[in-house]
């Protein structure tokens, strides 16, 4: 705690600059963690669909 | 001595590097054609083109130029990464360029020159692109087992072996798999490398607290420590050539824009440019804050052994991983560390594949008079890939760096950013430009930055303290290259952009109307 009102008080535009990069940091990692990993599924899904269709074709 | 346990360490790094190379081996199944190799079939969506465009720009090597411009710059050092962002939210918000270059079909840059400019252009693209990347990243190897023998304290001798065995694992997931090897291996790599940036952050801030990193940039930097405009070696110059390299790299920076391209649509990769924009300022901001830790705890004695032991004049890039060898605990050492070699795999694997796709699809294809067959065309791209891991392997061991690290990188960058970037722009919105203006300003972006570095390295000037007097280090007079001495590294960036543009205007006026083909 003391150290966040450090950061707020102290250079607080540097500090705020870091609170932000934290914070969205941790966010966006969970949230990709989370949705990446529904993206690979799907593109793996195209690609092994796309490659059953050229089987076909040939 | 270091704080890393080899087995408690050793065994999460060993998992994890298990996991990647497993992960990364089973996706080649999926690669029928080349475009899958190349651009992941453009089957990439948002979250995993963020996740991969934020992994392959963060590697070990990042870490420490980003550290050592904290250590040496203080949170001014930081200031690339705010123009890093900037330039990407704004390309991505707009679509300036990549909007036409990923609607126009092409996998690489050059490729799109082709239809403008003609097939020399596209070839001489091709070569200047691979040579400045190329030369860009010879030194990630290096600069990678530095840090590891710092920071898990391993003995020197095992340094290339570690890289060889590193840069191997690597080689063979990407040779199976390409794109879809890299995208995959790049999600699980952001997990990691995220949880151990975020974790040993928290610990910096936690253990040496915030009063005292601005108390060290206060006492050792002075005010131009937290503003780039009134520091002795930045200024103006420094931010208006940050602004034009991270701009120019967004456009073409070939590991960059090929997310854009394996995008499934422009909609897509303008979401991941704006989506990713803003990793840019915690990829500076982050290590920088290590650095500006290491500023504050570490003695500058300790840091001089280090560099004379690896031969290397500045020993400020050693700042960082000197300090969470002592900082970081057992355990945690073990997530940091394959943090880094996740930020580091991910950068070496997708550099390897995206400079390969360039040689085979820029360099190669204009000289083929029919489309190969994709088995064949898999083959070449696999045997390049590994021929590049090569090349980084013995360029990697014998260049010794010399000055500050992201001079050197935005240099060598600067080889192709200025003139593809002025040529991409000019080919999307300029109806004058012509072959002969894209010729000349490849070849004025190519020169300059080759000149610079050549006469850096050739002529060298003493360094003269406040009074005068040349600066002595272990007995030799300390020297600095003559165009950084008396031009400097940022006026030379902002120069070659400049003339750059003129090149590609004079090149294209000059050429009569209505000879172009």
């Amino acid at each position: 705690m003391k150290t966040l009102i450090d950061m707020l008080t102290n250079h607080w535009g540097w500090g705020l600059l870091t609170i932000a990069v934290l914070a969205w940091y941790c966010t966006i990692t969970i949230f990709v963690a989370y949705k990446g990993a529904r993206d690979i599924k799907e593109m793996l899904r195209n690609l092994a669909r796309d490659h059953a269709k050229n089987e076909v074709h040939k | 001595m270091t704080n890393f346990n080899w087995l408690l360490d050793g065994s999460i790094v060993g998992t994890y590097l298990l996991v990647t190379m497993i992960a990364g081996i089973m996706v080649r199944k999926y690669v029928g054609k080349v475009e899958d190799f190349i651009v992941a079939g453009r089957e990439m969506n948002v979250y995993l083109g963020i996740a991969s465009l934020a992994a392959t720009e963060f590697g070990i090597v990042t870490c420490m130029y980003t550290a050592q411009a904290g250590y040496t710059r203080g949170f001014a050092g930081a200031i690339p990464g705010i123009c890093n962002a900037i330039a990407m939210f704004a390309i991505g918000y707009s679509g300036f360029c990549v909007t036409k270059l990923r609607d126009s079909g092409a996998m690489t840059v050059p490729e799109l020159f082709e239809k403008r400019f003609g097939k020399f252009v596209r070839w001489l693209s091709g070569v200047v692109i691979v040579l400045g990347g190329l030369l860009n990243m010879g030194v990630f190897l290096r600069v990678g087992g530095q840090f590891l023998v710092v920071c898990c304290g391993m003995n020197l001798k095992y340094l290339e072996i570690a890289m060889t065995v590193m840069l191997v694992g690597v080689a063979v997931y990407t040779i199976m798999g390409g794109m879809l090897s890299v995208l995959v291996t790049d999600f699980l790599q952001f997990v990691v490398m995220s949880v151990g940036l975020l974790v040993v952050t928290f610990l910096v801030l936690d253990k040496i607290g915030w009063d005292t990193l601005v108390n060290a940039v206060q006492v050792n930097i002075g005010p131009g420590g937290f503003n780039p405009f009134v520091h002795k070696d930045l200024g103006w110059s420094f931010v208006l050539s940050n602004l034009l390299t991270n701009t120019a790299a967004v456009l073409t920076w070939q590991t960059c824009v090929s997310r854009f391209l394996s995008a499934k649509d422009s909609k897509t990769g303008r979401k991941v440019y704006t989506g990713t924009a803003f990793f840019f300022v915690c990829r500076w901001v982050i290590p920088g804050i290590w650095g500006i830790a290491a500023l504050a705890s570490v003695a500058p004695d300790a840091l001089g052994p280090i560099g004379i032991r690896f031969g290397e004049k500045d020993s400020t890039l050693f700042a960082m991983p000197y300090l969470l060898s002592q900082l970081v605990p057992a355990g945690m050492m073990g997530i940091l560390v394959a943090a880094m070699l996740a930020a580091d795999m991910s950068t070496d694997a997708s550099y390897m594949l995206t400079w390969g796709s360039v040689i085979y699809n820029d360099i190669m294809a204009p000289f083929r008079k029919k489309p190969w067959p994709h088995k064949k065309g898999l083959l070449w791209n696999r045997w390049i890939v590994a021929l590049i891991g090569l090349f980084l392997l013995f360029w990697g061991l014998w260049y010794k760096l010399e000055g500050n690290l992201w001079e050197y990188l935005q240099i060598t960058g600067t080889i192709y950013l200025a003139s593809m970037s002025v040529l991409l722009i000019a080919c999307c919105y300029w109806k004058r430009a012509n072959n002969w203006g894209a010729i000349a300003a490849i070849i004025v972006g190519a020169v300059l930055p080759v000149l610079s570095l050549t006469v850096n390295l050739f002529i060298q000037v003493p360094v003269l303290d406040e009074a005068g007097q040349m600066i002595m280090r272990e007995g030799k007079p300390l020297t600095i290259g003559w165009a950084r001495h008396h031009i400097g590294d940022n006026f030379v960036n902002i120069g070659t952009f400049a003339c750059v543009a003129v090149a590609m205007v004079v090149g294209s006026l000059l050429k009569p109307k209505g000879t172009d083909s």
